[in-house]
């Protein structure tokens, strides 16, 4: 299985009416991804799209992947901030197995060859 | 499973009673993209919503802003961010959520963990996210509890 890629897909667009959205269902309301205007006095063009949206979306796209059983454990590392409406495909491969069992997958999200969020799951095989 | 075992100079902040709310899970499934598809009912990152009710939050920024000479309001920015569970969560289900924090370094880069755990005593997972705090305007405001 190690080399097994998941099938790339473009995650949910993270535009302000999805960020909105996410703001009220999770109960974050950091102005950094609500109001441009403190985004910009702090360095960033627009909104940022938060990075749980992102780790969230990352998470649902590896679990519809029908080998998957089971996630165990996630770490997302966020690489740049992400604007509003930033366009991201996700993207995934077995890399190893751990002394647990557990199956490791790379997972990265990105816009074309740029690589935006690296991730690593824990997962367990269907 | 946990994401990473609390350093030695993690100080706590308190454990907080959170919950698996069936309305709250739908809503945030619905917005992270989560299929029919998903291995399990609470989508994996959930337990990250629990960081956000203000009395969590002002706990947070209360604690990372002690000692750390950072005067006024700051703002995180996610560099990374862990979630380990040992079983899914179920909805409905009460849990306890322990949390931590070590720093900020000189860099303003501060650590949150946390530490889920049944009613019953039970290790459920954990989560560990690192921030980077920055100053900006509405900062201040943030961090105030919400009436």
């Amino acid at each position: 299985m190690i080399g097994t890629r998941l099938p790339g897909s473009d995650l949910p667009l993270a535009d302000h009416d999805v960020i909105a959205a996410y703001l009220a269902a999770s109960g974050d309301d950091n102005p950094l991804h609500r109001d441009r205007h403190v985004a910009r006095s702090a360095g960033f063009e627009d909104i940022l799209v938060p990075g749980m949206l992102l780790m969230a979306q990352m998470a649902e796209c590896l679990a519809a992947w029908p080998h998957c059983r089971s996630i165990k454990r996630l770490q997302c590392r966020f690489v740049e901030p992400v604007r509003a409406g930033t366009p991201l495909r996700c993207d995934g491969r077995i890399v190893a197995t751990d002394p647990t069992g557990l199956t490791l997958v790379r997972l990265t999200a990105g816009q074309d060859r740029r690589i935006l969020v690296l991730g690593e799951a824990a997962i367990t095989l269907a | 499973m946990n994401a990473r075992t609390e350093t030695s100079a993690s100080r706590p902040i308190g454990a907080f009673p959170v919950t698996v709310d069936a309305a709250r899970v739908r809503d945030y499934a619905k917005v992270a993209g989560a299929s029919t598809n998903s291995v399990a009912p609470v989508p994996f990152a959930f337990p990250i919503c629990w960081l956000s009710p203000p009395e969590i939050r002002v706990a947070i920024i209360a604690a990372v802003q002690e000692d750390s000479g950072i005067a006024g309001g700051v703002l995180p920015v996610h560099l990374d961010q862990t979630i380990a569970l040992s079983e899914n969560l179920r909805v409905g289900e009460d849990y306890l959520l322990s949390l931590a924090v070590d720093g900020p370094d000189p860099r303003r880069i501060v650590q949150i963990t946390g530490q889920i755990t049944a009613p019953d005593g039970r290790a459920v997972g954990s989560l560990e996210l690192r921030l980077a705090l920055v100053t900006c305007e509405g900062a201040q405001a943030a961090s105030r509890p919400r009436s």
